[in-house]
């Protein structure tokens, strides 16, 4: 065992949740106690969100990985592992040169570093050749750079995936010496958390891809517009820009060129549709975030009314992979259309759920069962929802749909920013169209009539076919109205907030009709549609009379319960605290 | 390569230059394109409204997008009308709609049969303006008075007044305005003749109203009627003390100065046939009424002592002896019944009345039942007569009634009265009266060869009989209903033979109720709690006579409201309909697309009605957030007025933390109001009640509020300016400051008489040593005279303005590389604000100081003491820069006796020891402490030319014309007198 | 809350949600409504902010965002003297601060309890756990509890989807969320406020 040991501690927001700060701690006072003097990094976002809190020891030998720790397991590490160079088996995941299968399927670009590298140190990045993307572009003409990265094949991950050479292009045709570039890090997408953990995880390889940008279309002034809700990421992000700044690869003359550049962050406060790049100007330009329309686009005239170039997290740190390791690599990876590799967030009845960076090309099949290693408990595969409001839901069928733009969105989702939800039996489409048109409603701008009012009006008519009100013709109403919603919103928010209906409606009709004919709803979710009941099985414990809130259970000790249907809310407190399993619902 | 390029649009081709959007293109050639939330002033489109689409075709193919942002391509393909373009458009007003709350018409007006405009005269009689009200009736139907008098008053029934105490008397107000109208009515202009003749058969209500609707439209017309004198049920059918005759003969005599022949006592079948009016006419209206008594039958009514309800009246009307002994019974509880029960009181006979089901049942006026009871009648409910017992020789004894109670509701919904078995009740009686109902003669109409069904005459959905050039309505069609049923059917029916006439029977749509078909009414959702703010004021009382003393006569009963009383009572009106409703874009374009109201139900926001402000009113309920108001305040004005607070579906428009209007410190809420497109930022005219009336725009003007003389197109109602809107203008485009808009107009109607000898009384009074002072907004002309009388006086000529003139003008200003404003004095002007702006925009730099201006553009006032060598200077009066170019500036006085012309405020320097005569077209202070006042026109009423602060001269002319002399005239005259 | 009408005198208990200006039911005369709580200028008050941002429409959010922390809420005043440093409009000013969804003017309660309803915590049960935290708080999601506490909101994606359903309680999150195990985190913060 030599010096060259570290320890690494996964420290993305998910893992604090998940309890690594008490790990962390524990941690150094085991250490202080057992006198070991080894290097001990704050690490980004490993990407196993299932195993969190996670630590990891670098030997010279590979890698050990821990997982699922507790705190009084860091005690048995340091003293099994560090002093007597014995493995910790019970909570060991991986030794050196066992593979994980969770990882073997994926491929690391953009987040080769994170979980890897400490964040907050730029010594480590440079270590794994950071910024060497940089000075390739700065040896090279900006017109050079930009085909590079056409060549690479690279489109927006976004969501829209427009050709990200193309798009820097007509801002590098726009003539002002007063040109900007963006950092869309507003991920308002309920169930993403890519752009968050690559901004813990590895922020400088998003500055550097925004500062080849800023040199490619002849810029100097680039703001990163991320959300106040990721407190860990801006102050990463903060300390990265001053790091950036000392070593010279930021602020005034880079790397001795006569190229400036410097970066801001705007945090927005808390509204999805700045997502949208016109609103996301506006926002940074202090106003309400309501988007315009569009012609002039934003490399014409955007922030400030100058040319602009908007793109998302993830692009910008394929851009400063792509300059480093060349275009060629990039798009082999992937699929003709699309070059190089996408995060996906997979959440939802997942057994392995957390961060997957996979080539585009790969088959939902292979995301879903391969990485995430099948259905949580003894539920069924029903849907994958994907791209959050704006996406789509996509039943077992299509499982063998590769992960593409074009692919996804002619299956009715989208690509989106990478929000992968997995969904079981015990869900209904009703309700998970109810719930996106629910947020959308709230978080629309308000500014064009088919989004402000359309958008409430889908999610009333949903409010009453999941109390089973309504008839077939209804439901042609719902689809008549989300497809001119579709086609007749000012905004992006607008065009997709029907997506959920319209999926769920094309592969899912049944569900619909279940609700609305039989009154019935197959998944027990609808409220209205459902009733809970005791079955003979019942011990008569009492539990559920306790915990129910509205008092609704009575029964004699050791007899058998009743619900009293007229109060019961269904709120499920029963089922849930029952030892016998004695309640049902349909 | 011209930089022309082609598109077409819907199959036309036409050139355009690049750089415009689909929309300019459609306007500059006048295809129509519906938008709500585009402002011509204001360049960037807003796309909220999303009503502007329509179809674009380009290389990356086809789609329905909106219009305003999408910039024209070379060869671009638009087709405005597809079937997808309306439906988008349709959804987007429909959504829209789902969250609209407020009435575009009052529930009362829309009950109204006749279309009469309720909640609009109710306002001209709050206004003290009854002649107007009438005038407004008269639109609709032109039994003004008839209708005040008998109507049996259904909108009273859907006054909203009542969820607070009482609703409003509406047929008594519109008698009281009739009444007023009737000694000088209102003169309708006739159209040059169109050569067509229409026979008119029977003068009713119905007839009446044709004929008069017929012979507006320019057809000769001629009514026949069998009886002595026209108006039929309402002459014979109505008694005089609720209709007096002479009240409806006015009625008459009205309608028929307008040209139209009669022939009375002729009837069809014996005096003429129908064959030959169908020769001798164009066209024919059948308006027979339904004459025919209908008699049940029950046993012994071929008795002598028995007759119908309406026989009996009409022998009444005609004075034929009435063989009726001391007792009577009616029969039946309609009004007629009432009628007849009440003639037959006055006539001293012990009257009862037997109705076979309720008091709450029966179809009379309630009001008419209290008065029977008051007059003594006697009541017996659940009684069907059945034997009439007598014999011819010695008439009557009695009749048995079998004694009802009530069962199931019948197919009209009214619980069915059923015979109690072997229970009767017995009144004894002279004679019996069956006032149950009348039909049409039938017999008559099809000896004439008119198809009926079952009871009445029968008709086509346009009014058509089975003859083509024979039209009708009235309670020939309907059976017996009442006057207002009748005009209402009558009016619509006459305009469907005016277009058979026209031969435009094809196209011509029957207007459901209104002219708009679709009236956006929420009256379910108004409940009391909505209305709880409003303090009680009761109906006001209708003096009348006693029941003791009225059953004495057959004069009128209601004696009829003063002027106090009726604008006390037109006060209370809750003005439900909407002020916005001639102008709405909304709701022109509900009608259009076939928009229905309730298409998209759901969750609507409850806002309350922003009343502070005097003149305008603001209702976020009908907000539809096309953001132009927010836009107008911004960058028009640079102002923050309003702006949008909140997000998604509950954004609403507010001044700052949601103040009241009459908090925010800004001149330009009138140019938000002409912004909106809805009724959500309304302008209040400066009335008690401000309507809404439709009004015209009677002239493009200047007003003359300060120098910069803004366009405004003045709009009057009647011919009575109520409103000042911003004209049509490259420069100064759709603007107008408060200052402008709400002046107040001056009562043109109201004004100082002005006899002849006024000028002599003038010139005894001035003598030969006065001076003269002038308002700064008179005319070069006005000036040009004074100055000529000045010299017939000690020959100073003096004003308030000082010796400083404009340099430069309002395109140097646009154009100027540096600006210096003179900030202290400046606040004044909203719309020179607005100019500095625009001079910003173009570039323009704004100096401190006036050392740095070199030869910059300065805007001052006339009270700064700067000046530079281009300066604008702005002044109170519009004409100042005129009348100092003439030298009419601020002198010394020299006499104590002044000739003030124009409307000035006050005078500097105490004037109690001065004798002033003072010719204004208002009265303000100095009028009211002088010693005699002449009246002039006012600006609206006059030409002659000003000039404003940009140093251009401005063409004053009257829109309106006057009784008074012009005031040149005035002046020459008064000029000579002095000599 | 009692309020009194500067134009008619009339006296009246307002029970509406206006925030600033509340309608005399007797005249219809806009009274103004006294703010609660009256301001508390922390030692960093507003001037320090102003002073470190240029004066352009373009600082306005990070200005309502360190007004925000610094304060706890966006009182009236001191959004008067943003619109006067800035030189823009009241209105403006008020109606960039309620489009975004961060920005609130009263203010918080001790603790601010966020329930993530994000899709999975939607999926794995987001709605029963609100309603057990409403249960326990005694309120519905964006009040403060009368005591002022708590705060209850409602958030759209914390951004920890593996471990959901998951609530925040200030800075700290809690996952994997049962009924009971929600109600022992509400105990815990409860025993440790003042």
């Amino acid at each position: 065992m030599n010096e060259e040991r570290r320890v690494l501690v996964g420290y993305a927001s998910c893992g604090i949740a998940a309890g690594s700060e008490q790990i962390y701690e524990e941690l150094t006072d085991q250490l202080e106690e057992h006198e070991i003097d080894i290097q001990v990094d704050k690490v980004g976002c490993i990407g196993m969100c299932h195993n969190e809190p996670i630590l990891e020891i670098e030997e010279e030998d590979g890698k050990y990985t821990y997982g699922n720790l507790e705190e009084d397991d860091v005690e048995k590490i340091v003293g099994q592992h560090l002093e007597d160079n014995t493995p910790y088996e019970e909570r060991l995941i991986t030794a050196p040169g066992e593979e994980y299968d969770y990882f073997s399927e994926q491929k690391k670009l953009v987040l080769r570093n994170s979980g890897v590298i400490d964040p907050e140190s730029i010594g480590d990045y440079l270590e794994k050749d950071g910024y060497e993307g940089l000075k390739n572009a700065l040896d090279e003409e900006p017109d050079e750079v930009i085909e590079t990265i056409k060549e690479s094949n690279l489109r927006g991950r976004g969501g829209a995936g427009f050709p990200t050479g193309v798009k820097w292009q007509f801002a590098r045709d726009a003539d002002s010496d007063e040109k900007y570039i963006i950092c869309n890090a507003d991920e308002g997408d309920p169930g993403a958390f890519m752009d968050r953990s690559l901004l813990e995880g590895d922020p400088h390889a998003v500055l550097e891809g925004m500062i080849i940008g800023g040199y490619a279309i002849g810029a100097d002034k680039a703001y990163i517009y991320c959300r106040a809700e990721y407190p860990l990421a801006l102050r990463r992000l903060n300390i990265a820009i001053d790091q950036a700044k000392e070593k010279g690869f930021l602020g005034d003359n880079i790397l001795g060129t006569d190229f400036s550049f410097d970066i801001k962050i705007k945090e927005g406060a808390g509204a999805f549709v700045c997502g949208e790049e016109t609103a996301l100007m506006h926002s940074i330009e202090g106003k309400r975030g309501m988007p315009r329309p569009r012609p002039p686009f934003p490399a014409q005239e955007g922030l400030f009314d100058e040319p602009t170039n908007i793109n998302n997290v993830e692009t910008w740190a394929n851009v400063s992979y792509i300059m480093r390791e060349g275009a060629k690599g990039f798009a082999e990876i992937g699929t003709d259309e699309s070059g190089g590799t996408k995060v996906f967030a997979l959440a939802g009845k997942i057994k392995r759920g957390g961060l997957v960076e996979v080539p585009l090309g790969t088959t939902l099949q292979e995301i879903i069962y391969d990485i995430g290693n099948g259905i949580e408990g003894d539920n069924e595969f029903k849907a994958v929802q994907l791209g959050g409001p704006s996406g789509g839901c996509l039943p077992s069928e299509h499982l063998d749909t590769p992960v593409d733009y074009e692919t996804l969105t002619d299956a009715g989702a989208i690509m989106g920013s990478g929000g992968m939800v997995v969904m079981a039996d015990s869900d209904c489409m009703v309700n998970v169209a109810q719930y996106f048109l629910d947020f959308t409603q709230e978080e629309s701008c308000g500014k064009c009539t088919f989004c402000r009012v359309g958008t409430k009006r889908m999610l009333e008519m949903l409010d009453d076919f999941s109390e089973g009100e309504g008839t077939a013709e209804d439901i042609e109403r719902l689809r008549y109205l989300a497809d001119k919603i579709n086609s007749h919103s000012l905004c992006g928010l607008g065009q997709t907030a029907p997506n959920p209906v319209l999926t769920t409606l094309r592969y899912f009709e049944d569900e619909y009709e279940a609700h609305l004919e039989e009154d019935t709803c197959p998944a027990a979710v609808c409220k209205e549609l459902i009733e809970y009941s005791i079955t003979d099985d019942c011990i008569g414990c009492g539990q559920c009379a306790q915990e129910c809130p509205e008092d609704a259970i009575t029964g004699e000790s050791q007899e058998k319960h009743e619900i009293d249907q007229e109060v019961c809310i269904k709120c499920g407190a029963c089922q849930e605290v029952c030892p016998v399993d004695a309640v049902e619902v349909e | 390569m011209s930089d022309e390029i082609t598109v077409t649009i819907d199959g036309e081709e036409y050139e355009t230059e690049p750089g415009k959007k689909v929309l300019d293109v459609c306007r500059e050639n006048d295809v129509f394109i519906p938008t709500l939330c585009e402002i011509e002033y204001i360049e960037e489109p807003f796309g909220g409204c999303r009503v502007c689409l329509a179809e674009v075709e380009t290389d990356r193919g086809t789609q329905v997008t909106t219009t305003c942002d999408t910039p024209i391509q070379d060869g671009m393909e638009i087709t405005t009308d597809t079937g997808e373009v309306k439906e988008g458009r349709k959804m987007a007003i429909e959504l829209l709609l789902s969250e609209h709350t407020g009435d575009c018409v009052g529930p009362c007006s829309l009950e109204c049969p006749a279309s009469t405009d309720c909640q609009g005269y109710l306002a001209h009689i709050a206004n003290g303006r009854p002649k107007e009200a009438s005038k407004l009736i008269k639109e609709q139907t032109p039994l003004a008075i008839s209708l005040g008098r008998a109507c049996f008053a259904p909108c009273e029934d859907e006054c909203r007044r009542e969820m607070v105490e009482d609703p409003l008397a509406i047929r008594q107000l519109k008698m009281y305005a009739a009444e007023v109208e009737m000694e000088d009515p209102w003169q309708p202009e006739l159209p040059e003749d169109t050569g067509k003749s229409v026979a008119v058969v029977g003068g009713g209500p119905a007839g009446l109203t044709a004929a008069y609707f017929l012979r507006l439209e320019g057809h000769d017309v001629k009514i026949y009627d069998m009886m002595p004198e026209l108006g039929g049920m309402m002459r014979y059918g109505i008694p005089d003390y609720r209709l007096p005759n002479k009240l409806l003969d006015k009625d008459i005599e009205w309608i028929l100065d307008l040209g139209i022949d009669v022939e009375t006592n002729s009837e069809m079948g014996e005096d003429f046939t129908l064959q030959e009016l169908r020769e001798d006419y164009d066209g024919v209206f059948m308006s027979t009424g339904a004459w025919e008594s209908w008699i049940i039958p029950i046993e012994g009514k071929e008795l002598s002592g028995v007759t119908g309800g309406i026989d009996f009246l009409i022998d009444h009307t005609l004075g034929r002896d009435l063989d009726i002994g001391e007792k009577v019974v009616v029969v039946g509880c309609g009004n007629t019944a009432m009628d007849v029960a009440r003639v037959a009181k006055r006539l001293g006979k012990n009257v009862t009345i037997a109705y076979r089901r309720t008091e709450e049942q029966a179809p009379a006026n309630e009001e008419e039942i209290d008065e029977a009871k008051e007059e003594g009648i006697e009541f017996k409910f659940l009684a069907s007569p059945e034997k009439v017992c007598g014999c011819e020789e010695d008439g009557i004894e009695k009749v048995t009634c079998a004694c009802m109670e009530l069962g199931e509701p019948d197919e009209s919904g009214r619980p069915k009265p059923i015979k109690i078995p072997d229970e009767t009740v017995e009144i004894e009686t002279d004679s019996v009266i069956l006032a149950i109902g009348q039909n049409p003669d039938l017999d008559l109409l099809e000896e004439e060869g008119l198809e009926s069904d079952d009871y009445t005459l029968a008709m086509s959905e346009k009014f058509r009989t089975n003859f083509e050039d024979v039209f009708t309505a009235g309670d020939a069609v309907m059976g017996p209903s009442s006057i207002v049923e009748s005009t209402g059917q009558a009016r619509e029916a006459a305009y469907a033979l005016d277009a058979y006439l026209k031969g435009e029977l094809e196209s011509y749509e029957v207007p459901e109720d209104y002219e708009m078909p679709y009236d956006y009414v929420h009256e379910d959702e108004v409940t009391e709690e909505d209305l709880a703010d409003y303090t009680d004021k009761p109906r006001v009382e209708m003096p009348r006579r006693e029941p003791y003393e009225r059953i004495e006569d057959f004069e009128a009963i209601e004696l009829g409201f003063d002027g106090e009383m009726a604008e006390k009572e037109a006060e209370r009106c809750l003005e439900c309909g909407c002020l916005d409703r001639f102008d709405c874009e909304l709701r022109a374009y509900s009608d259009r697309y076939g928009a229905e109201q309730f298409t998209y139900e759901g969750f609507k926001h409850e806002y309350e009605i922003d009343e502070s402000h005097t003149r305008v009113l603001q209702e976020p309920g009908k907000c539809i957030l096309c953001g132009s108001c927010v836009r107008t305040s911004e960058e028009a004005h640079g102002e923050g007025a309003v702006e949008f607070v909140d997000r998604g579906l509950k954004t609403v428009v507010e001044p700052a933390f949601g103040k009241p209007l009459s908090e925010v410190e800004t001149e330009i809420l009138g140019d938000l109001a002409e912004a909106c497109p809805t009724g959500a930022f309304e302008e209040k005219i400066d009335d008690t009640k401000p309507g809404p009336h439709e009004s015209g725009i009677a002239g493009r003007s200047y007003c003359t509020g300060c120098s910069l003389t803004c366009p405004v197109n003045l709009r009057t109602v009647n011919g009575r300016p109520v409103r000042m809107m911003p004209a049509e203008d490259k420069v100064y485009q759709r603007h107008l400051c408060d200052k402008g808009k709400f002046r107040t107009l001056p009562d043109l109607q109201n004004r100082p008489e002005a006899e002849d000898e006024l000028l002599k009384e003038v010139e005894e009074i001035l003598g030969d040593a006065f001076d003269v002072i002038v308002s700064p907004s008179v005319t070069d002309e006005e000036a040009e005279e004074l100055k000529e009388i000045s010299e017939k006086g000690k020959g100073t000529i003096t004003s308030s303005l000082r010796d400083k003139t404009s340099t430069a003008d309002l395109e140097a200003l646009l154009e100027a590389e540096k600006i210096y404003i003179d900030r202290k004095a400046f606040g004044m002007d909203p719309l020179m604000r607005m100019f500095v702006m625009r001079a910003r925009e173009n570039g323009a730099e704004e100096v401190k100081a006036l050392e740095e201006l070199d030869d910059g553009v300065a805007v001052l006032t006339e009270n700064s003491d700067e000046t530079a060598q281009n300066m604008i200077v702005t002044h109170e009066g519009a004409n100042a820069e005129g009348l100092i170019e003439m030298g009419i500036t601020e002198k010394e006085l020299e006499s104590d006796t002044l000739l003030v012309y124009g409307n000035i405020e006050d005078l500097k320097g105490d004037t109690e020891d001065k004798t002033v005569v003072h010719f204004t077209d208002e009265l303000t202070d100095i009028s009211e402490e002088g010693d005699l006042v002449v009246p002039i026109r006012s600006w609206m009423e006059k030409s002659g030319t000003l000039k404003n602060s940009f140093g251009e001269t401005v063409e004053l002319e009257s829109v309106i014309e006057s009784q008074l002399r012009s005031n040149l005239e005035v002046l020459e005259e008064l000029k000579d007198l002095l000599a | 809350m009692k309020l009194e009408c500067e134009n008619c005198g009339f006296e009246w208990d307002y029970q509406g949600e206006e925030q600033y200006y509340a309608t005399c039911p007797e005249c219809q005369y806009e009274v103004e409504i006294p703010a609660e709580a009256e301001v508390v200028a922390p030692e960093r008050d507003i001037e320090d902010i102003l002073e470190e941002h240029p004066a352009e429409q373009s600082s306005l959010i990070p200005i309502l965002q360190e007004t925000q922390e610094q304060y706890g809420y966006l009182p009236k005043e001191v959004i008067e003297d943003i619109a006067g440093y800035l030189g823009l409009p009241e209105s403006k000013i008020y109606g960039v601060a309620t489009f975004y969804a961060q920005f609130r003017f009263e203010p918080q309660g001790e603790h601010v309890v966020r329930i993530c309803h994000g899709t999975a915590c939607h999926v794995k049960g987001a709605d029963a756990i609100t309603e057990t935290v409403e249960n326990e708080l005694g309120i519905d999601t964006g009040e403060t509890s009368e005591d002022g506490t708590f705060t209850l909101e409602r958030v759209a994606c914390l951004g920890c989807c593996s471990l959901a359903p998951v609530i925040m309680v200030d800075d700290t999150a809690h996952g994997d969320l049962t009924r009971e195990k929600v109600k022992d985190v509400i105990d815990d913060y409860r025993g440790s406020s003042s």
